[in-house]
């Protein structure tokens, strides 16, 4: 199920992704190492990196209306990457903004969770560049598709 | 029995301690009940406490012990260990000064038991002595060889169930702990590899990738040591110079401290600084603790960055030494001490908290007892003693 497909609002109106306007991709993850490491790859492939370093920064930015992918890791210090994603869908966000999970550390149980409550896939850490890449393109895909 | 005083006796403050034990043990036991099963049994645990917390406001002296033992109950429930432990030994402690031996006996037990559980063997011990010594001044030798034995056996047991606790506790920790920097690595290399492939190729942007490379490499392979220091069993014995390898280990830690304009002030002044041990393992302890104080350090502003390292001779035990490490950083503050030695325990944002953990069980193979104290107004001093200083 993804739950953020199956409306398409007018919050979605803008181009995504477009040569005008690279998507804006946010990554939660409380490794400050692996945070800017994302960053600057997001940055390499053409994308607009935003980072949190927890669950409660990302809920208390100003800036989600811009987000087109997000993606959670599940072991965050505060509230965890589910946590975060149960808040994620109950402002809305679920709705419109697809979801990747990275986990350091995951089961087929975790996995299964991560699809349960509507994000694309759990990605095990370390995650080739090329295939995040590929998970990111089909996201934004999905997520042209809607808008 | 009539039912009036059944009516009473369901009233009585130990009545309703009796029943939050046994409704904590009914669902320890059966975690996989239903939720509704489980929050019914919370409901009815809270309403016990809720009346032991009524029932305190009247009498507070006869109920507190009661009181804190259930709180303790449900808190080593919900998980809580340290929490747990301080409200056993509040219940012990209330319990002792009215002379309810059996209640303290139960929080002594109930703690031992925890601890063990928690690998905390240094406490372990103390409770399950002081449950005995409680028992046996309540007038129940019975009881005491009982538990004596149920202890025996209980000890080797836990120790193989915290064994294996701890073996895939340890197999979560490593997977995440390593996957992290391999992460950064990979992640790291394909974004160096995007900007070469650019036309034309971003050079600039490729060193401080390369340089987070040869980082995150090393912070993997530090956990891999951390590690393997954990996992040597058996001291490699020998005579060891304490002042030789604090000076050694400082050697080490040198460009780090300059490079965080740490101030060193060593003040060696124990008149007997060898002692038997492993070197190696030693070593790791002074590590651990000055890598830590340089952690707590690198944030500070606005004041000068201390690391102070003193050692003396230990009063408690005559020969022995004292190995003080003080920083006036950034450290735990007094809540945060004891649970600091815990496995798995960090508050650091990319620690794994065994490090501490390290430290302590080294010491304690070495015959010693390491403590932490915060300092004032900043900072934490480490404090290790071990035995047997000689010329």
């Amino acid at each position: 199920m993804m739950s953020w497909q199956e409306s398409g609002d007018e919050t979605s109106a803008y181009e995504i992704g477009e040569n005008d306007r690279p998507a804006c991709i946010c990554v939660v993850d409380d490794d400050a190492a692996v945070r800017h490491a994302m960053d600057n790859l997001l940055e390499a492939g053409g994308y607009r990196p935003l980072s949190f370093d927890s669950g409660e920064a990302f809920l208390a930015s100003p800036d989600l209306d811009g987000i087109d992918l997000a993606v959670f890791d599940v072991k965050l210090r505060g509230m965890d990457g589910f946590a975060l994603q149960e808040r994620f869908a109950a402002l809305g966000l679920a709705a419109r903004i697809p979801l990747l999970f990275v986990s350091g550390h995951s089961d087929a149980e975790m996995e299964q969770r991560a699809l349960q409550v509507g994000a694309l896939a759990l990605l095990r850490k370390p995650i080739d560049p090329d295939v995040l890449f590929d998970h990111f393109e089909h996201a934004l895909h999905l997520r042209r598709t809607i808008a | 029995m009539s039912a009036a005083s059944g009516a009473r006796r369901r009233d009585l403050p130990e009545s309703h301690l009796i029943s939050v034990l046994v409704l904590c043990r009914q669902s320890g036991e059966q975690a996989e009940a239903g939720e509704a099963q489980q929050a019914a049994r919370r409901r009815r645990i809270l309403h016990h406490i809720g009346q032991l917390d009524a029932a305190s406001a009247d009498s507070h002296a006869a109920v507190a012990d009661k009181l804190a033992l259930a709180q303790g109950a449900l808190r080593e429930l919900d998980g809580d260990a340290v929490a747990a432990l301080a409200d056993y030994e509040r219940a012990a402690a209330h319990a002792a000064a009215q002379g309810v031996e059996h209640i303290a006996g139960i929080a002594h037990e109930r703690a031992a038991a925890l601890a063990t559980r928690r690998n905390l063997p240094t406490t372990a011990r103390a409770h399950a002595q002081a449950a005995c010594r409680a028992y046996r001044r309540w007038g129940a030798p019975g009881l005491v060889v009982r538990l004596e034995e149920a202890l025996r056996k209980a000890e080797a047991e836990l120790a193989d169930g915290a064994a294996l606790a701890t073996v895939s506790q340890l197999t979560a920790a490593i997977a995440h702990e390593v996957n992290q920097p391999l992460m950064a690595i990979s992640t790291n290399a394909g974004a160096g590899l995007r900007w070469l492939r650019r036309e034309p190729p971003r050079v600039d942007q490729v060193s401080g990738l390369l340089q987070a490379i040869v980082a995150q490499s090393q912070r993997a392979g530090k956990i891999i040591q951390t590690l393997q220091a954990l996992g040597q069993d058996g001291l490699q014995a020998g005579s060891v110079d304490l002042h030789a390898l604090i000076q050694s280990t400082l050697a080490r830690a040198r460009p780090e401290l300059d490079r965080h304009g740490v101030a060193l002030a060593l003040d060696l002044a124990a008149p007997h600084s060898r002692v038997e041990g492993d070197a190696g393992q030693l070593q790791q302890v002074l590590c651990n603790l000055v890598e830590n104080a340089i952690e707590a350090l690198a944030p500070v502003q606005g004041r000068a960055r201390l690391l102070r390292i003193s050692t003396g001779a230990h009063a408690d035990t005559g020969g022995g030494i004292e190995v003080r490490v003080e920083d006036n950083g950034c450290g735990a503050g007094e809540p945060g001490l004891d649970a600091m030695f815990e496995p798995f325990a960090s508050s650091k944002p990319d620690g794994m908290g065994m490090g501490l953990a390290v430290c302590r069980s080294i010491v304690e193979a070495h015959g010693g007892t390491i403590r932490a104290r915060a300092g004032a107004p900043h900072g934490c001093s480490l404090v290790f003693s071990l035995p047997g200083g000689v010329p």
